[in-house]
């Protein structure tokens, strides 16, 4: 199959799509942090408990967006803005729901890291690798339902090493069901570096391990996800195949909120923000026309209007009643 | 020897957020007497000598660079 | 004239000081877990201890709790005597196999031939906005599995002296840090759990409650944050001339049964104070413990004051309504003794 490029609407929508991710994180982070000056207490202020950024990550999100169909299953981490935006979730809600308040997608009962949206097939899990396998039950359903449906699965480098991950593919592979996992490789688990963790860092390798086809994106680009994304899109939809699609990707901030990354250095750093994905893919849209800089500028200007919005929404939203904890237990 | 004074050694301001000896306790050289908290670090300010300690910013406090943390008069 | 051996310290610290202690005298002794090196524990528990003992015996492992917990029980057959790490007591779920089969079983299974002296060092408790898949407490999950030990302490110096007497045990103990009461600065303002502990190697006995407030007129039994939220209602209650004993249980199993219906059977009303799920939990245990051995000691059937049984919400105000607190330790009082 020839490397297929996303158009230049296709462009245009993966910038707006990262800028509102990038803006949104930016602007959540000062959010998260009222309160939690001089000490940084966890308990405090409007936006508490763990926060972890996706900033850097867009792409990943982005460049499988526009292959999925609706009612497709997406599953994603505590890392998950950037997936939720790209599937389309409205961000009035996640934002409420980042606040605890009435207005959240699960009515401030999940949070930050358990985002759901049923009508989007969207869920979100704080726990390593839970998704995995609930993403190739989904691909099960879609097999028994000839529904010509697929399931992704996002997980990171550090949960290839969870039980749950060897115990997924492998059933995918031997029952050929219509999942794609997608390894988000930004090379930490919290402080520890995948050369420490992971003994078989080809992931072509181990995918043929498993019987299933592994593609490799290396350079953090949307254009260069696109094109292989289409081939394990395609492969789970219409052949009914596995595949495994690891994208070396970036985690410029620390690993949550709070994080000082003590044992990251200054150099690695930096080099990750110099390379920042949306700069470069900014950079691409001018430099081919597809956009001038006040275009760009104004889509900027755009999305962060947009964000403010949410935000003063979410901060006005009432926070939902205590009783509420009884009604969801049970269906 | 005279009283060591430590101070707030950080460009950054912090706050107190932990004291582990009370004024008038004797301390030994490399105990951590108090622990100091910037924005995602927590900061171990550790004795200097052993000797009697003397506190001079109580918890809670914020302290800016160079301000006075304690005091230990040497035994 | 201070006291020379009023050194305090937070529970982490405690914790770290306990290990490196053993550590220097025990060679089979040592750390695995996430982020247990450079970070010194997620919650500062293994502070210092990479530095002291360096990669061999302080390491940290990929995301793989099956395998390296089941490793620690591995370990622990085979001569030595691991510090493994849940950081989360939430995570229990994708390794329990090891903890329950591998650690707890075994000693019985072979008929006392091997034993398995692991220490699970594990997270617990919320009230700070973690939700539903870190906030959990779990008490109950790990006591109700026969062959494990299972020991939360409340303060720094029963930590210090629990933790040695857990890595000289010859069995598995399932070692639970209570966030509220550890002193990090990022878990909350507690400060009653920092206390003054003594420079030197101690132990404590595992299976021992511990009173840590005599009265006669209601027994409050609790564990972990718990305590304190009893100590707080017993000083309220005092001044309306009510005396509430407080006991700390400190180990969830095996259960210090004794203790608790000594004490019932001196005050007659008894409040359990747990921040697990209601049912089929700690606080479910002690008051069949106690209608077991002494209900006509009981003037009032029990109360307890746990987490309902629901998930753990994260809106901030939901969290609150959900948690225990000395209000409503106080109400309970109360009622019983109207």
């Amino acid at each position: 199959m020839p490397d297929s490029k996303p158009d230049a609407q296709t462009m245009i929508w993966m910038y707006r799509m990262m800028l509102t991710n990038r803006i949104f994180e930016v602007k959540m982070q000062a959010v998260y942090m009222e309160g939690k000056s001089p000490k940084f207490d966890l308990a405090k202020g409007i936006f508490p408990g763990e926060y972890h950024i996706s900033a850097g990550q867009e792409p990943c999100a982005v460049g499988i967006e526009p292959h999925l169909l609706e009612d497709d299953w997406v599953g994603s981490t505590h890392r998950c803005h950037h997936v939720a935006f790209a599937h389309g979730l409205d961000g009035r809600a996640i934002t409420a729901e980042l606040l605890g308040k009435r207005t959240g997608l699960s009515g401030g009962l999940g949070g930050h890291m358990h985002l759901y949206d049923a009508k989007r097939r969207f869920s979100t899990t704080g726990i390593i690798g839970e998704g995995l396998p609930t993403a190739c039950g989904a691909a099960l359903a879609f097999k028994m339902q000839k529904s010509g449906r697929i399931a992704v699965a996002f997980t990171g480098d550090g949960a290839i090493n969870q039980g749950a991950f060897h115990e997924t593919v492998n059933l995918a592979s031997v029952w050929q069901l219509p999942l794609v996992i997608v390894i988000e490789n930004n090379q930490w688990a919290v402080s520890v570096p995948a050369a420490e963790s992971t003994s078989m860092h080809d992931s072509e390798s181990r995918a043929a391990a498993y019987g299933v086809a592994g593609f490799k994106a290396m350079n953090n680009d949307p254009e260069e996800i696109y094109a292989l994304a289409e081939q394990a899109v395609s492969l789970a939809r219409n052949e009914l195949k596995p595949s495994i699609l690891e994208i070396m990707t970036s985690r410029l901030e620390g690993h949550f909120m709070g994080d000082a990354q003590g044992y990251r250095s200054e150099e690695e750093i930096s080099a990750a923000k110099a390379n920042d994905p949306i700069d470069i893919h900014r950079l691409k849209l001018i430099d081919r026309s597809i956009l001038t800089v006040s275009e760009a500028d104004l889509i900027e200007e755009e999305v962060n209007a947009e964000v403010d919005q949410w935000i003063s929404d979410a901060r006005e939203a009432e926070y939902p009643e205590a009783e509420t904890v009884f009604r969801h237990v049970y269906a | 020897m005279k009283d060591q004074l430590i101070t707030w050694q950080n460009e950054d301001d912090a706050v107190i957020t932990q004291w582990f000896f009370t004024s008038g306790d004797t301390v030994q050289e490399g105990d951590v007497v108090c622990e100091v908290t910037l924005e995602k670090t927590v900061v171990d300010i550790v004795a200097t000598v052993s000797g009697e300690l003397k506190i001079l910013a109580e918890e809670d406090t914020e302290i800016g660079t160079n301000d006075p943390i304690c005091a230990i008069s040497p035994n | 004239m201070g006291n020379p051996e009023s050194r305090k310290l937070n529970m982490a610290r405690a914790i770290s000081e306990a290990i490196a202690q053993e550590m220097r005298i025990d060679e089979s002794v040592f750390c695995m877990g996430e982020d247990i090196r450079y970070v010194g524990g997620i919650w500062g528990h293994t502070a210092g201890l990479h530095e002291e003992f360096g990669d061999s015996r302080v390491i940290d492992t990929p995301i793989s709790e099956t395998a390296f917990i089941g490793a620690g029980a591995g370990a622990a057959m085979a001569g030595m005597r691991p510090i493994v790490e849940l950081m989360f007591a939430d995570f229990f779920g994708v390794c329990m196999n090891s903890i329950y089969s591998a650690a707890a079983k075994t000693h019985f299974m072979s008929g006392g031939q091997v034993s398995v002296p692991m220490v699970i060092n594990t997270a617990v408790g919320g009230g700070y906005g973690d939700a539903a898949q870190h906030s959990q407490c779990l008490y109950s999950t790990f006591a109700h599995m026969p062959g494990l030990k299972v020991v939360m302490p409340s303060n720094a110096y029963d930590a210090k002296g629990l933790m040695t007497a857990a890595i000289r045990d010859d069995n598995p103990v399932v070692f639970m840090l209570h966030k509220n009461l550890l002193g990090v600065p990022f878990l909350g303002d507690e400060r009653r759990a920092t206390k003054p502990v003594p420079r030197y190697q101690f132990t404590l006995p595992l299976e021992t409650a511990s009173i840590v407030r005599e009265g006669n007129d209601v027994t409050f039994v609790s564990i972990g944050v718990g305590v304190y939220h009893c100590l707080t209602a017993a000083d309220q209650l005092a001044a309306e001339g009510v005396n509430a004993e407080v006991i700390d249980a400190i180990s969830i199993a095996p259960l210090d049964r004794e203790s608790i219906a000594k004490s019932v059977k001196k005050t007659g009303h008894l409040v359990v104070v747990e921040d697990d799920y209601r049912s089929y939990g700690f606080a479910s245990e002690v008051i069949a413990s106690v209608t077991e051995s002494c209900h006509s000691n009981l003037k009032r059937a029990p109360l307890r004051i746990t987490y309902p049984d629901v998930s753990v919400p994260f809106s901030p105000p939901l969290e609150d309504y959900c948690l225990p607190n000395p209000e409503k330790v106080k109400a309970a009082a109360s009622a019983l003794l109207l």
